[in-house]
């Protein structure tokens, strides 16, 4: 039993014997006081024993660990011995002779109804949770007991309530000086029970003031339980002029009470609420109208009183048409009364495309979706899932959940299961045919899904899909562009590497052009030179000297052409020297007077330095052979980490955009340095091309 | 041994020089180096040494302490400059070096006036008339 200590089992079976144990004695006093006849002043007693009594056993059985149900089977017990007390008197006092000792047991059922008053109504105040609203209550709680006490006393010394609950059966105490206690008892009896019934009252509405959620609804329960009780007791009195109908009801406090408690979790008053306040109201506007019309119209235009066929049947028409604009406005207002601001399908909508329109991650998107419906629908609790099938993961809830890293993976089949039909729904997000996800949504209990809120639930799917379908393209996008950038990045790699290659191919050709052939063709041209010599010394004649004289300049110039040719493919004075000394190189070799003001403070990557030596020797070349410039200019910085080379001629100029081949490639070169070149070439105002290249 | 040198210059010259007579001779290709052995014994050197790296180089340079040096820059190990770099100049009592290579002084930049040389010659033009000129610059 929840609540209970770890205590020894046999006190755990009294526990749960107990209530059922008290239920039963109180059914004998309740039936006994019935057999004895029924009697209108004392009805109320015995109703309220029972309620009470039957609610408090069964909350006590169904919530273990609410003291309230204590507390209703104490209230119930103690009016079921009022109620046999008091029967046994009124019986006795009818003249029923068979009852012995009808004094005391009479007495018992009388004097403790002040006490028993101050305990229904701490019952009362205790009300939902066995507990007072505040500390400060049991101020007020240790006063009516006081009070109550003290009219007790008086109760059970002196007959002072024997009038009023027309007991003929005498007092068993004889006590003088009852007329000061009759007259006291008068002056404050009654006002000390209104003071009771009151203090409850009050405790009830200053907690229906604090309470949220749960407790909330559960004191609109017992509210509403109170109103309706009163409203019988009033139609009663002012219809009937008879309490019956209101004491009939008192039970329904104590019913609706102990469903609260019990079921709290389950059922929401509101639309109770809602239906009573429309069929209630339509009912009297429907009378009213029946009653102006018939009475007031018919004596407007002087038709004897008694039922007209005619005029009823007039006002059957006008009520028949004017019912249903009439509920609706009643609805509107009840809705507005019961459930506040939720709003209409196109706000919910219009809030939903500006959540959409606002962007954000997908994250929120989810979430604002899973909110919206939640607000439009009027659900207790939206998941929103994205998949397909055999696999859907939960991607927004509504509430939030509180751990955020939980997420729910469910099949296809097991959402199927979800629907249960009352308060559980099941929406499958389809899209362009397929499907994307699902929505389920669970509505607070005791409402269903009306049409409209059905037919805004699948709009809301619908755009669900949409946002969905956004999200996934979203996420594929971004996989593209990676799967892009990272194709670039190998792209540039594979360039840099091609260009590096390069690079190592012609020095391995210039290094095996000197190994090889250069190196073969210098020992041939001594060896030659030997030969000469030697056929100089021994006096060969002039033609054979003739032409080992010819044989060694052919070969000197072969070797010439050679070296140039090696310079051309990978300039030995480069690599030694650095960029500065091999422009200047160039530049003496160069068939036009070439101006060089290259300064350049340290060495830079050879692949910046050959390419920019290659750009500047292919600038030369072309200048030379199709500008028609008579000098050129070449200067060199290295500024911010930049290297820029300037190659500048007084040629015609009007280089047209397309660069020559030899140019074009070394564009390529420049690019996989992530430098550039540009030409720039007024016609007639020569030519000035200019290379940029970043080196750290 | 008398030689007669068509180049009177060169015979004033190699009466001035009778002192400079051996020759360590580096190169890394083996026929050349044997072409150039012949062309100095021709011209009057003792070749005391033949080299085909530079470490060995400095070795025959340190152990023989010869009068002249013909280094090819292109080598194996360390290039021609870099051995020029471990021995002493001239002037501090060091040998005369020749720096012989395929390719041109102007190819080497100002390496070549850096280095300490005593002199540089492509070795299509060497013969003994270039390798007196050479020396005879200092």
């Amino acid at each position: 039993m929840a609540g209970a200590d770890v205590a020894l089992p046999a006190a755990r079976r009294v526990m749960r014997v107990a209530p059922w144990a008290l239920g039963g004695l109180c059914a004998v006093l309740v039936v006994a006081g019935f057999s004895l006849g029924v009697e209108l002043s004392n009805l109320h007693n015995g109703l309220i024993a029972a309620a009470f009594t039957a609610v408090g056993v069964f909350v006590v059985a169904k919530r273990p660990g609410n003291r309230e149900g204590w507390l209703f089977i104490a209230t119930g017990l103690a009016h079921a011995v009022m109620f046999f007390g008091r029967q046994y008197g009124l019986s006795a006092g009818h003249g029923n002779d068979a009852l012995p000792g009808a004094e005391w047991v009479t007495w018992v059922g009388v004097w403790p109804l002040a006490l028993v008053l101050v305990l229904s109504g701490v019952t009362l105040m205790c009300f939902p949770d066995g507990r007072l609203p505040s500390p400060r209550w049991r101020l007020v709680v240790a006063a009516m007991v006081a009070a109550g006490a003290l009219l007790a006393l008086a109760s059970a010394l002196w007959p002072v309530e024997y009038a009023d609950d027309a007991l003929s059966v005498p007092h068993p105490l004889h006590v003088g000086g009852y007329e000061t206690a009759q007259r006291l008892w008068n002056l404050i009896g009654p006002s000390s029970y209104s003071l009771f019934q009151l203090a409850w009252v009050a405790a009830v509405v200053v907690r229906m003031r604090r309470a949220e959620g749960d407790e909330a609804r559960q004191l609109r329960w017992f509210a509403y339980a109170v109103a309706m009780g009163a409203a019988a007791m009033a139609v009663g009195l002012i219809a009937l002029r008879s309490p019956v109908p209101g004491v009939l009801a008192v039970p329904v406090i104590p019913l609706a009470a102990g469903i609260a408690i019990a079921k709290y979790r389950l059922y929401d008053i509101d639309p109770v609420i809602n239906k009573t306040l429309v069929v209630g109201t339509m009912a009297a506007i429907i009378t009213a109208g029946y009653v102006v019309m018939v009475v007031g119209v018919g004596r407007l235009i002087g038709v004897e009183a008694g039922p007209s066929p005619v005029l009823s049947l007039v006002a059957t028409a006008i009520v028949a048409i004017a019912f249903e604009p009439a509920r609706r406005r009643v609805q509107r207002v009840a809705d507005r009364l019961v459930y506040g601001d939720r709003p209409s399908p196109y706000e919910a909508l219009a809030r939903l495309s500006t959540q959409l329109s606002r962007g954000g991650r997908h994250a929120e998107l989810f979430a604002g979706l899973a909110s919206t419906v939640a607000d439009g629908v009027g659900a207790a609790e939206v998941t929103l899932w994205v998949g397909a099938d055999e696999q859907l993961v939960a991607v927004a809830s509504w509430p939030p959940p509180a751990d955020q890293r939980s997420q729910l993976v469910t099949g296809h089949t097991q959402l199927a299961a979800l629907q249960d039909g009352e308060r559980a729904h099941v929406r499958r997000i389809v899209h362009q045919g397929s499907m994307r996800g699902a929505v389920t949504l669970t509505k607070a209990p005791g409402e269903v899904l009306t049409n409209s809120e059905d037919r805004l639930l699948h709009d809301l799917v619908a755009q669900a899909g949409l946002v969905i379908d956004n999200a996934e393209l979203g996420v594929e996008l971004q996989h593209r562009l990676h799967e892009i950038s990272v194709q670039a990045a190998e792209l540039q790699a594979a360039a840099k590497r091609i260009v590096g290659a390069q690079y190592e191919a012609r020095r391995r050709i210039e290094r095996d052009l000197h190994d090889g052939a250069q190196q073969r063709l210098v020992t041939l041209a001594l060896s030659l030179q030997s030969v000469s010599e030697r056929a100089a010394a021994t006096g060969a004649d002039d033609d054979l000297a003739a032409k080992l004289a010819e044989a060694r300049h052919q070969l000197s110039q072969a070797l010439a052409e050679l070296r140039e040719m090696a310079r051309g493919i990978h300039p030995a004075i480069l690599t030694q020297e650095g960029l500065e000394a091999a422009v200047g190189f160039l530049a003496e070799r160069a068939p036009l007077p070439v101006r060089v003001d290259v300064r350049l403070q340290r060495r830079l990557p050879q692949d910046v330095e050959a390419t920019a030596y290659f750009v500047v020797s292919e600038a030369l070349t072309n200048a030379a052979k199709h500008s028609g410039a008579s000098s050129i200019a070449v200067a060199g910085r290295l500024r911010d980490g930049w290297l820029r080379i300037e190659v500048t001629d007084d040629g015609r100029g009007g280089a047209d955009g397309r660069l020559g081949s030899g140019l074009q490639g070394l564009v390529d070169r420049l690019a996989t340095l992530e430098g550039q070149l540009t030409v720039d070439s007024p016609a007639g105002g020569g030519t000035r091309l200019r290379a940029e290249i970043p080196c750290g | 041994m008398l030689r007669v040198s068509p180049d009177v210059a060169t015979a004033i010259l190699w009466d001035h020089q009778r002192v400079t007579r051996t020759v360590v001779i580096v190169d890394d290709h083996a026929e050349f180096r044997a072409q150039a052995i012949e062309l100095l014994q021709v011209a009057g050197y003792e070749v005391v040494g033949s080299c085909h790296d530079g470490r060995s180089a400095l070795d025959a340079i340190s152990a023989l302490r010869p009068d002249l040096v013909l280094l090819d820059v292109q080598l194996p190990d360390i290039d021609g400059f870099g051995v020029m770099a471990q021995v002493d100049t001239l002037a501090d009592g060091g040998p005369a070096v020749v720096l012989i290579s395929t390719r041109e002084a102007a190819d080497y930049g100002g390496r070549v006036g850096r280095s300490g040389a005593t002199g540089f010659i492509t070795k299509a033009e060497l013969s003994a008339h270039s390798l007196a000129r050479a020396i005879a610059r200092r």
